[in-house]
């Protein structure tokens, strides 16, 4: 039985030792950036040390959430096709060779097909329980046939509202009037002081919470000591705590990244639950895991007749195998299954160089450029690439009239310059600001009325005709549209040039920022790309074309936007880039320094495709010459056809847009203030395809990741392992997200979003109250209530070289290593050469032989 | 008259087809998933309720009959309040499991909130207003999945019966003292008996006050932000504010009763206001401060009632409906953007507090001439505040502030000027205005006045321990009850759980 007596009275809980305890645990939680740049990453970036199975098994016993697709949904999924018997057996099989100890392999044997084709329990007879008892005794018993409730679980809805209310009081910046008095004293001071004065509390309860320490490390100690949580259980008592709320921790622990203190918020916050915990269970309160004996027993009555020395090891097989792997085991399955598909795309007819493109265009990885690719590249001899949408600009980008410098890059990058639009024309600028600040004057007014002691009470009669006619005017969404741009064309144009800023300036220093040279800087940037994606020649015109969405009254809207870009629209990064590479010192560095020469009768235009409606705006025309003016007329034609096919064909798998003229609905789509899909997203990828774009099947379109990639032009492989250290990871980050969003949606969804209500501007709590809840909510993953549109499935990799040099690869780059071989992304490799296909596992295992 | 009366029974014949159609087009949507032509259907049918409406009014404006053309006012306001938020639902709702019957239910308790203004006998009138608050409830509940649901729902029966029982008990009166069931019969042989008119003054606070969700039967309203957004919005602005039009139409009983009755819903709709806006500055989360806020403005409404402004009270009720139904219509829109949240801006300190001092001289000149008239000292208090607001903001733009302080304060002028004309319509609506009570009006200016006073010097000394401990009771009255609380969605478990392709 585990013991958490004994040996404990000498052991003392120290404040440092508490705070190491704490740290540990942080690796069940993930950081969660502000809705407003929202970007996707997934709930278990620091368990990717360990195997998939693995990590489930211990997320699932510690925070008691099944993370897998539900029995019901594989059925369905095997019913349609999707999940071939064949490929169940060879899971099956591989399960039993890499995951069951030897002894035990035949009865385990035995005993898998029926446990993974059925969901049914067995009677539970004495023999059963006895066995179960015995295993329960083990003195190993691992992590995940455990449970572990905590001391206050009888008052759990309690303690849970009154932790989720302080937390965002706390995390509250600026939406609130009367801000929480001693917030500047940190979170638990702050809160304490408030809860030894709160209603919520009975009396007995706040004296309690009196006996506490004031540091938030020796409160910790304080609850480990009189919990009486065993030394070997201290960082998962704290991991448990961390599950409880995984959305607030991920603001806790970005608000703390912030500041850079280095975990001290995320500890304030397991003191304000010990404190809560305290004054709810008071000293009756321990916390002590026990063995799951029901699931044991469970498990237990699967085995019969079993030899007694491995019939112990045999039930914590099955155990493991019936609460977990199983369902491991099916979704392994499934997406060896749907990798046939992958397997079968056939390549695209390479454009040779004697007929070389009018037009090359570069768009962002994103699942949603790929029908635009595909349809453009059907109309005319244009070649489109894939790269990371931030065209490995790292930088910061400050917008005219903003004040916040945004990273325009992925979040795993950090920039290396600040650059700001300034405006040339300094009068029109001062016009244009007139103009739109006596229009943001009432804006403002209006905000801050709404928080006003008295005069909030005369908002409504001032406003409310005002607020009906916005109503009237968004209920009618093509209307506004056009109104809308119209207006934004009534303001005077401002002609602007983006600057580098550095601490020379006089402006406020942003943090990261380097007054770098920026000719090198974009020099440098272009060339890694150029090199990476294989573009050796030019042709007159080359677009870089960064993406945005258009959509109304989402509370995620930073969903939909470029992730690359940390969550904003990728204009700015395009726009940069092809000025600067229309400028002739770029063009001389990249020449002299990088070797890549680029024609002078070629132009760099920028453009940024909107995804909901898939229409291009061109953001920079550089002046063309005759010729290459004629090829950008045909361009913007042939992008507006494909633009149109691209959207009929997305359009067909939205609800309720079947049948409709498809430029309309996405129009429609887009400016609604009522619609809850406007797009799908990035709902549905389950692909990275690392080389040139092929032709896809059919049921893989708009699913797949495409980042081009030449491996001539890489001898020593460093592109291709820049590409996986960047754009695989944030498309792994995303696709994990995704997937538990689905599997999982009411502690890593985002909530249903007629039901959200957003909370401290920085995330939404579902209902009344709730956790932060940090993913993506109901409406995005599902057509309707009882439909799934997003199948949970796990990143495949495919990559076009030599195997020899992913085989390089996989020595050298240690932690894709570490993804593959624990299976949270797979990998294939399809030699161009002898065309064959190669599994990661053949590599790795060549690899070792 | 021959004719205006076969013109009045046409269009009110016309208006309950039209409602009979709605409601049979809704109770067609029932097992719809998605939106399809029935909705449209439904649309139709209620766009043409408010053209009948609007027919009505006209017919029955030169009628000396106060309580219908009150009745076609509110028809209108209803009907396109109606057709606005159902259009809305179509498709945001669109997927849900119960789509259908948030459409249907929708429908039938906006008839009900209608056909209640509309009806003489006071059984019916009864009856609609039990049918309003059985739809109100129902809709709360269409999400079963969730326990937090459950459990609010039926709290809110039980919180809602006072105003149930109310209405029922006062159409009992009614009948009882007068002996027909005509409600105007009714309220005019009330208002001849004083005693009883007491006790029914008491009953119409109590049935006032638990509908608009405020002191004391607060809590079904702060819980209820666990309805989606379209039912909210169909709520706030339809549903809590049928106890300001109560006391509209029950005048006389009011006038007849006292001045106790009248001075406890003053204290109650105050303690409302207080409590209210206390919430809505210390929580962070939209719905939240938006519910905070109508329980704030409801007490206001049942202030201006208690005062006997009934005019100023029904427009400001339907004011309130417009704004509030559309700010939570865009509560998807509440994020703030990246400069507002992730940069502290630097707010320049004046030297001289300008916006203070021309919000106080405004005051003064505002109320000063005339200052026994406590109405105009409330609107004086609550206008200055704002004008202290807009140069406030102005003053915090570097460019173009003078402009944007003319226009902020040219529109507010404006909203002022028609929202005076709608008083002045409301006033011929309702018949000849009765006087306010100074005494009370005057009583609501000082009661304002000690708020704004209370909350400026608890805001200033934030740190001491009573401050803290009234930080700490809104904080805690505002925020739901745990049991209304689900710290992980659980009903979405269960739909994924249940999911296919």
């Amino acid at each position: 039985m585990i013991s958490s007596t004994a040996t404990l009275r000498d052991l003392a809980w120290t404040p440092s030792s508490a705070a190491a305890a704490a740290e540990l645990a942080l690796d069940v939680t993930a950081v969660q950036w502000p809705l407003a740049v929202w970007i996707a990453r997934h709930p278990w970036s620091s368990l990717e040390h360990m195997p998939f199975l693995e990590a489930m098994r211990r997320l699932q016993a510690l925070g008691g959430v099944q993370l897998y697709p539900s029995w019901r949904l594989l059925q369905d999924a095997e019913a349609r096709g999707e999940i071939d018997p064949n490929a169940l057996e060879d899971r099956m099989n591989r399960y039993l060779d890499h995951h069951v100890p030897a002894p035990l392999r035949t009865a385990f044997a035995r005993l898998q097909p029926r446990l993974t084709r059925e969901e049914v329990e067995l009677p539970i007879s004495t023999e059963a329980a006895a066995l179960a008892a015995r295993t329960a005794a083990r003195a190993d018993l691992p992590l995940e046939a455990l449970r572990f409730p905590l001391p206050s679980d009888d008052a759990r809805p309690r303690v849970d509202a009154i932790t989720a209310r302080y937390l965002r009081l706390y995390l509250d910046r600026g939406q609130s009037a009367w801000p929480m008095p001693g917030r500047e004293d940190g979170l638990f001071t702050a809160a304490r002081a408030l809860l030894m004065r709160d209603p919520a509390l009975s009396k007995a309860e706040r004296r309690r919470i009196a006996e506490l320490p004031d540091d938030p490390d020796a409160v910790l100690a304080f609850g480990l000591e009189r919990f009486k949580v065993h030394p070997r259980f201290a960082a998962d008592y704290f991991r448990v705590h961390y599950l409880r709320m995984p959305g607030f921790v991920g603001a806790l622990r970005y608000g703390d990244r912030e500041v850079g203190g280095q975990g001290r918020l995320p500890r304030e916050y397991l003191a304000l639950r010990i404190l809560l915990e305290w004054a709810v269970a008071g000293p009756d309160g321990a916390f002590a895991p026990h063995p799951d004996l029901t699931g044991l027993a469970k498990a237990a009555s699967h085995v019969e007749g079993a030899e007694a020395d491995v019939a112990d090891a045999l039930v914590l097989a099955v155990y493991r195998y019936v609460t977990a792997d199983r369902y491991g085991v099916w979704l392994e399955a499934w997406e060896q299954t749907l990798d046939q598909h992958l397997m079968g795309s056939s390549e695209t007819s390479v454009g040779d160089d004697a007929h070389p493109a009018d037009a090359q265009l570069l768009f962002c990885i994103d699942v949603r450029s790929e029908r635009l690719r595909r349809h453009l590249e059907a109309l005319g001899p244009y070649t489109t690439y894939g790269c990371a949408g931030f065209f490995n600009l790292a930088v910061r980008t400050q917008p005219l009239d903003s004040a916040y410098a945004h990273p325009s890059c992925p979040a795993i990058v950090s920039p290396v310059a600040c650059v700001q639009e300034r405006a040339t024309d300094e009068k029109a600028h001062r016009r244009r600001r007139k103009m739109s600040n006596a229009v943001r004057a009432m804006g403002l007014t209006f905000k801050k009325l709404k928080q006003a002691s008295v005069g909030s009470l005369a908002l409504p009669e001032l406003s409310g005709a005002y607020l009906a006619l916005h109503a009237v005017w968004q209920a009618f969404p093509r209307v506004s549209a056009h109104v809308r741009d119209v207006l934004r064309e009534c303001l005077p144009a401002v002609p602007t040039r983006w600057e580098a800023v550095g601490e020379t300036d006089g402006a406020p220093a942003q943090p990261n920022c380097a007054p770098a040279e920026p000719a090198h800087l974009f020099a440098e940037a272009a060339a890694q790309l150029f090199r990476s994606l294989g573009i050796t020649t030019f042709s007159r015109v080359v677009v870089l074309c960064g993406h945005e969405a258009q959509v109304e009254n989402q509370a995620h809207r930073a969903a939909f936007e470029c992730g690359a870009c940390g969550g904003q629209s990728g204009r700015h990064n395009a726009r940069l880039l092809a000025a600067a590479l229309n400028q002739e010192a770029v063009r001389r560095l990249l020449r002299d320094r990088h070797g890549l020469v680029i024609p002078d009768d070629t132009v760099f235009l920028a453009a940024v495709h909107i995804t909901t409606t898939d229409e291009i705006e061109w953001v920079e025309l550089a002046g063309m010459s005759p010729q290459q003016s004629r090829v950008w007329q045909q361009l913007d034609q042939d992008l507006r056809r494909a633009g149109a096919n691209a959207a009929a064909e997305r359009l067909e798998q939205l609800p309720g847009a079947e049948g409709r003229p498809a430029q309309r609905e996405a129009v429609r789509r887009g400016h609604d203030w009522s619609e809850v899909r406007p797009e799908w997203g990035l709902a549905g990828n389950r692909a990275f395809w690392i080389g040139r774009l092929p032709s896809l099947d059919a049921r893989l379109r708009g699913q797949v990741f495409a980042h081009d990639y030449d491996w001539r032009c890489d001898p020593d492989g460093s592109y291709l392992h820049a590409i996986v250290s960047g754009p695989v990871t944030v498309a792994q980050w995303i696709n994990l997200q995704y997937y538990a969003s689905t599997v999982a949606p009411h502690v890593h969804g985002g909530g249903h979003k007629a039901l959200q209500t957003v909370t401290a501007g920085l995330g939404v709590m579902h209902g009344n109250a709730s956790d932060l809840l940090p993913g993506l909510p109901w409406q995005s993953i599902a057509a309707e209530d009882g439909r799934l549109y997003h199948r949970p499935l796990r990143l495949t990799i495919v990559v076009e070289a030599p195997v020899a040099r992913v085989a390089l690869l996989l020595r050298e780059h240690a932690d894709f290593r570490r993804k593959v071989q624990n299976g949270w992304l797979r990998l294939f490799v399809r030699d161009p050469q002898s065309k064959r296909w190669w599994s990661g596992a053949e590599i790795l295992a060549g690899a070792e032989a | 008259m021959v004719s205006g009366e076969w013109v009045q029974q046409t269009v009110s014949g016309a208006w309950h087809a039209a409602w009979g159609v709605s409601g049979m087009a809704a109770a067609s949507c029932w097992r719809l998933r998605a939106p399809e032509t029935r909705g449209r259907l439904l649309l139709a049918a209620l766009a043409l309720v408010a053209c009948i409406s609007i027919t009505g009014l006209v017919a029955t404006l030169d009628v000396p009959d106060r309580d219908a053309r009150l009745g076609w006012a509110i028809s209108i306001y209803i009907a396109a309040l109606g057709l606005w938020i159902v259009a809305f639902s179509r498709r945001h709702l669109a997927g849900d499991e119960r789509y259908g019957r948030y459409l249907a239910w929708m429908t039938w308790t906006l008839f009900f909130a209608s056909a209640a203004w509309r009806a003489d006998n006071a059984i019916l009138f009864a009856a609609c207003w039990a049918g309003m608050d059985v739809g109100l409830v129902r809709l709360v509940s269409l999400q079963r999945r969730s326990r937090a649901v459950r459990h609010v729902a039926r709290a809110a029966w039980i919180r809602l019966a006072p105003s149930m029982a109310g209405i029922a008990l006062l159409a009992g009166m009614c009948a009882w003292v007068s002996g027909r069931d005509s409600l105007r019969v009714g309220i005019a042989a009330l208002a001849h008996h004083p005693h009883i008119a007491f006790f029914a003054s008491l009953v119409l606070a109590a049935a006032a006050l638990a509908q608009a969700g405020n002191v004391p039967f607060m809590r079904w309203l702060l819980d209820s932000a666990i309805a989606p957004t379209p039912v909210s919005a169909l709520m706030h602005a339809g549903l809590v504010n049928a106890g300001g039009l109560l006391l509209a139409r029950f005048a006389p009983v009011l006038e007849a009763g006292g001045i106790l009755p009248r001075a406890l819903l003053l204290a109650a709709a105050w303690a409302s206001v207080a409590i209210g806006t206390g919430v809505l500055m210390i929580h962070a989360d939209y719905k939240r401060q938006l519910i905070a806020s109508t329980m704030a403005q409801m007490g206001l409404m049942l202030m201006e009632c208690a005062v006997g402004a009934y005019a100023i009270a029904v427009v400001h009720l339907w004011l309130h409906g417009l704004f509030k139904a559309t700010l939570f219509l865009r509560s998807g829109s509440a994020v703030p953007r990246p400069d507002e949240v992730l940069v502290t801006q630097e707010v320049p300190s004046l030297r001289v507090p300008w916006p203070a001092l021309v919000g106080a001289a405004f005051f003064l000149a505002y109320a000063l001439p005339h200052p026994a008239d406590g109405l105009r000292l409330v609107l004086g208090l609550f206008l200055g505040a704002a004008c202290a607001a807009a140069l406030a903001s102005a003053m915090a733009l570097t460019v173009g502030r003078w402009i944007g302080a003319a226009i902020t304060v040219l529109a507010g002028a404006t909203a002022l000027a028609l929202r005076d004309e709608l008083v002045r319509a409301c006033e011929v609506l309702l018949g000849t205005p009765q006087p306010v009570d100074a005494q009370l009006a005057t009583a609501a200016a000082a009661l304002m006045a000690l708020q704004a006073a209370l909350y400026a010097w608890l805001r200033r000394h934030a740190r001491r321990p009573y401050a803290l401990r009234a930080y700490a009771w809104l904080a805690h009255m505002g925020d739901a009850s745990p049991r209304a609380i689900e710290a992980q969605p659980m009903a979405l478990e269960r739909l994924t759980e249940e999911a296919t392709l």
